[in-house]
């Protein structure tokens, strides 16, 4: 089927481009067809995680036309492959554009996973006969079919853009996305929460966006007003499946139904002495509504104060800015930015049915960001620039639950865990030509977050039910957290001799997070690029050189609650035990990547080569130290403190090789062969290859099934982004046609 | 109290800007220094490649009005070129407009804008960052290269006006630490084709954070990923609020383009009791028995999303359930 779309395709364009193949012709384009071969050592998600290459025959063109004021194009490739493409254009000048495509395109993320369920990826999952959590750790028993995890996103849309109305335009855009496929999720068992299976959640699910602008523009004023709807419907919003664990049918409430629209306006005013003024408010809805008894099977003893969830969420945008140019080599800007985000959703109570108890309700969350801020460039001399900035911006966060119907909302302090935050941020920045030749950059950065920490009522740290709340008053979430940043970049840009461009980019980030006990303290970035090119009289070399190394440290506390000595203490402060002590981790990431190609003619307008040789690689670590050192609180045995550290955490080696030989046969037919070689290896502790032997006397790696104790078993993984490495080698030959 | 000082120090900035004031010309016009027009034929006899890009361009067709084909043609952008016919040519002589970087970049600029000023893309030009940052229209768009269209391996969609090459390569001319992350292993498809730089920025001007092309982060991630944009009856906080507190943009090297490796990117917010505040060393994983250790299944493979998969959000009722995102 492929092959006949590729060739019908290919046949049309011949006979077009034949009948009009005249010097006057107002349609030209081309037409393309090849065929790739691949030899690869083993099948892998990664090899085509947004592709569909695969071997046999591709092709694809393009057709223009373009006579007086018309003018249209149509482009397409890989017609009838699952990583297709079509797009037109086209209008009259001056009066109107219009365009429209159609993509598909695959996102694989793992290929021939196992499942516990006879019908993986459906909306009701169930078990095969018989099957138990305990009949199930043999895998010999799991269905036998293998499934991808993967899915499709077919994306169609267009725009039209009136031009003739001037000084008036209108546009208009619309698009349509659908995804159709599965991907991995996790789901623990209600009747033993340690408890959990992998499996294929299904993905069927449509966006649609309609927008349209009106407004005027000249030369001094900008006036537009936009509006726009979206609509997302699941078709999979609920899924079913049978807990392997014994806890009988149990639901996953996917993302809801919901739809939004937006109103706005964007304004701009050139006023005198330079300036110009810009502003923008838009106002943007998004709706929700959710039935809630779909979305559970069987919770005894529990129901809601509403029989559905209306979830509503407004966005209220204010922002505006002025740019003037007092001096001849003043530059400044002033700027203002308002969005307040209201949560105007339904609260649901949870009451026993029983007593009437209150056990527990939703928290909602919205926030106010305000931010204000200045710029000054001055150019002091022709080759020499200053910038200086300043910001602020306040973050003021809201939660409100209710509690028997009542909302309670506190407005205007922080509860504990949920500061309101506020930054200082501050630039300088330096730009500097000497020379012809030579380009400088530096930019210095500085901010100062803070945040409003409202403690818990004073509590026993010593008592175990408060020490949730004890920890809550050391913890600090990362993003929003007290912090100091500071960030430089300097660039240098050099051309030393003609058409020799280098650039070379150095970028250096450090975060400490104030006063903080637990949660993040210090992270550290440290980045080098280099980049260049060179054309010698049509030989063409480029290279590029990247370093980039991250490193986050944090400390934690863990607290097992219990009543057996020793007792636990939430507080960081407190003395070690086996049932409460800090922990630190410090995580680095050192990747670098480098790559060299070149592009030469071999015989002038005829033969040409093409080279290029790229490779990356990732080495993550994870240190840690610990005040204890045993896995079990209540056993005392310690471990080797260097073995907690774990060496492959996302490591991987990326590379590749090609190579293309092209060949002009004449102004209007060219040929071209290529070689492409890829290889990825990956090695991480959470997926690490598959244990072969699936027991745990070995314990080589990736198991799916996983057993705390002999004899028992808590987890059925899938096998998940097991396949990651690959080496692959491509060979194609393509064939192309110009008109 | 400090917040009422940081707020008059703007307002006394901004009172300083107004009272310092004064006109100027910011548009720096070449100096012509008495040069007439020579024609389009005349500047074809030397440029003849060029001028044929021009000719087979939008700028070349006399059916687009107020074209440069319907003005002096080449010397509509570059200058008259009297002086640098009479001076035998050259880069820059007779005070041609040659676009080179060196020259200022308001004065290139103001070139293109003469006419292009009543674009709707251009609205917010002068609010932009890259205005700001002296990049001009001709460090991005190359007139003379001409449309190209994506006919090769893996180039994914036409680029649009006029870029010489696919849209990645022109913004990653300057954004080299782009570049280099959207090449990383965990990835939007920008490099496969599948979208574009465009797709989320407004190169031209924007007032939203990083020129993008809506107020705020989430709105414009929503677009796509309308699935989690709720409104959600149990809310992840950070979620409502940035999903770049979390996520990476252009690319990473962990999965889901993640900031940070899951549990420990989870550990930087939640510490409790039970196994949020549990250590999940190399014990933990897959072949933490080997060294006296106890694989958890908070640890290996997807470690937090083992269980807590909707974690953007969650509907389902009950407790534990939606609250903790594991229903």
């Amino acid at each position: 089927m492929k092959t006949k779309i590729i060739l019908a395709c290919i046949v049309s364009l011949l006979l077009f481009s034949h009948a009009y193949a005249e010097d006057n012709s107002p349609f030209s384009g081309g037409i393309f067809l090849g065929g790739r071969g691949i030899n690869q050592s083993q099948k892998s998600a990664n090899f085509n995680q947004y592709n569909e290459i695969a071997p046999g025959l591709f092709g694809g063109g393009n057709l223009v036309y373009d006579k007086d004021k018309y003018h249209f194009m149509v482009d397409g490739a890989y017609l009838g492959e699952d990583d297709y493409y079509v797009k037109m254009k086209g209008g009259k000048w001056g009066e109107y554009k219009f365009s429209l495509y159609f993509t598909e395109f695959p996102h694989n993320l793992s290929f021939e996973d196992r499942s516990v369920f006879v019908n993986p990826g459906s909306q009701v999952q169930g078990l095969g006969t018989g099957a138990t959590a305990t009949s199930l750790r043999n895998l010999s028993t799991w269905p036998s079919t293998s499934f991808d995890y993967k899915y499709t996103r077919k994306d169609a849309g267009g725009t039209f853009d009136l031009q003739m109305i001037r000084p008036f335009f209108f546009n208009v855009d619309a698009n349509q996305l659908k995804r159709e496929g599965q991907v991995p999720w996790g789901a623990n068992s209600p009747g033993s929460v340690s408890n959990t299976t992998e499996l294929a959640k299904p993905i069927d699910d449509t966006t649609t966006n309609v927008n349209a602008t009106f407004g005027w523009k000249s030369k001094q004023y900008y006036a537009a007003f936009s509006s726009g709807y979206s609509w997302y419907t699941n078709g999979a919003e609920y899924i079913s499946f049978v807990d392997p664990f014994g806890g009988g049918l149990n639901r996953i409430a996917g993302a809801p139904d919901n739809n939004s629209y937006y109103l706005k306006f964007t304004g701009t005013a050139k006023l005198p002495l330079s300036s110009t003024f810009s502003f923008t408010g838009s106002f943007q809805q998004n709706k929700s509504t959710t039935n809630l008894s779909n979305t559970y099977v069987n919770i005894p003893g529990v129901t809601t104060s509403k029989p559905s969830f209306n979830g509503d969420v407004e966005y209220w945008n204010v922002a505006a800015n002025l740019t003037s140019n007092p001096w001849k080599n003043l530059t400044t800007k002033l700027y203002f930015k308002y969005l307040d985000n209201k949560n105007k959703s339904d609260t649901i109570d949870y009451i026993n049915s029983t007593t009437g108890a209150f056990l527990g309700s939703n928290e909602l969350f919205d926030y106010q960001r305000t931010t204000v801020g200045a710029e000054g460039a001055y150019r002091f001399t022709k080759t020499l620039k200053g910038i200086l900035g300043y910001e602020f911006s306040d973050l003021q966060r809201r939660s409100h639950e209710s509690e028997l119907g009542e909302v309670h909302e506190d407005p205007t302090t922080a509860e504990a865990g949920i500061p309101d935050t506020w930054e200082n941020k501050w630039n300088a920045q330096l730009v500097w030509n000497p020379l012809d030749w030579l380009g400088t950059r530096l930019k210095y950065q500085k901010l100062y977050r803070g945040a409003t920490i409202n403690m818990s009522n004073p509590v026993n740290p010593a008592d175990p039910a408060s020490a949730n709340a004890v920890l809550d008053n050391y913890k600090q979430d990362f993003y929003a957290a007290r912090k100091t940043q500071d960030m430089i970049k300097s660039t240098l840009d050099l051309t030393p001799i003609s058409n020799l461009d280098v650039t070379l980019e150095y970028a250096f980030k450090h975060d400490s997070y104030d006063g903080q006990t637990l949660g993040y303290y210090k992270a550290q970035q440290h980045e080098f690029i280099m980049d260049g090119s060179y054309d010698l009289k049509g030989v063409k070399f480029f290279g590029f050189f990247d370093y980039d190394t991250t490193w986050t440290d944090q400390q934690t506390r863990y607290v097992n609650v219990t009543s057996t000595p020793p007792l636990p203490n939430a507080s960081p402060l407190a003395a070690p035990n086996q049932n409460s002590f800090n922990w630190r981790s410090s995580l680095q990431n050192n990747n670098y990547a480098y790559g060299a190609g070149s592009s030469f003619p071999i015989i002038k307008d005829k033969l040409s080569f093409i080279v290029q040789y790229d490779f990356q690689k990732n080495n993550g670590t994870g240190d840690f130290t610990s005040q204890f050192l045993s896995t079990n609180p209540n056993s005392p045995i310690a471990l080797n403190p260097n073995l907690l550290n774990i060496y492959p955490w996302d490591d991987y080696t990326m590379q590749s090789i090609s190579a293309r030989l092209k060949y002009d046969v004449t102004k209007q037919f060219g040929l071209m062969f290529g070689y492409i070689y890829r290889q990825f290896k990956y090695n991480d502790a959470q997926i690490p290859a598959v244990d072969p032997n699936q027991t745990s006397a070995t314990i080589l790696g990736y198991r799916y099934v996983m057993n705390p104790a002999p004899g028992t078993v808590n987890t059925l993984l899938s096998g998940a982004y097991t396949d990651q490495n690959y080496n692959a080698n491509i060979f194609f030959v393509r064939a192309m046609y110009k008109f | 109290m400090k917040r009422f000082f940081v707020f008059s120090g703007l307002v006394e900035l901004l009172l300083l800007c107004f009272l310092l004031m004064s006109p100027s010309g910011v548009l720096a016009q070449a100096k012509r220094g008495g040069a007439t027009f020579v024609g389009v034929d005349a500047c074809k006899e030397c440029h003849e490649d060029r001028f044929k890009a021009y000719a087979a361009s939008v700028h070349g067709k006399k059916v687009v009005p107020d074209n440069p084909a319907n003005r002096e043609g080449c010397e509509s952008c570059h200058g008259p070129g009297s002086l640098h016919v009479d001076q035998g040519g050259g880069k820059g002589v007779g005070g041609m407009i040659t676009f080179n970087k060196k020259e200022n970049s308001d004065m290139r600029s103001a070139v293109c804008l003469n006419c292009h000023e009543n674009s709707t893309q251009l609205a917010l030009w002068d609010s932009g960052v890259h205005k700001k940052k002296d990049v001009s229209c001709s460090d991005c768009h190359s007139i003379h290269s001409g449309p190209k269209t994506a006919t090769g391996y893996g180039t994914g969609m036409a680029p649009m006006g006029y870029l010489p090459g696919p849209e990645y390569v022109t913004c990653g001319k300057c954004h080299l630490d782009i570049k280099a992350a959207i090449n990383r292993r965990s990835h939007h498809p920008i490099v496969e084709g599948r979208i574009t730089c465009s797709n989320c920025h407004q190169p031209h001007g924007s007032m939203g954070p990083a020129q993008i092309k809506a107020d705020s982060v989430n709105q414009l991630c929503y677009k796509c990923h309308a699935d989690k944009r709720g409104p959600y009856m149990n809310e992840h906080p950070p979620v409502g609020e940035n999903c770049a507190y979390c996520h990476l943009a252009h690319g990473g090297v962990h999965t889901a383009l993640l900031t940070e490796k899951v549990p420990n990117l989870c550990q930087g917010c939640h510490d409790a009791t039970r196994h949020p505040g549990t250590r999940y060393g190399a014990d933990t994983m897959f072949t933490g028995g080997l060294i006296g250790g106890s694989p958890s299944n908070k640890a290996f493979g997807r470690s937090c999303l083992n269980c807590h998969s909707n974690i953007h959000g969650s509907n389902a009722i009950g407790s534990p359930g939606g609250d903790f995102f594991i229903r």
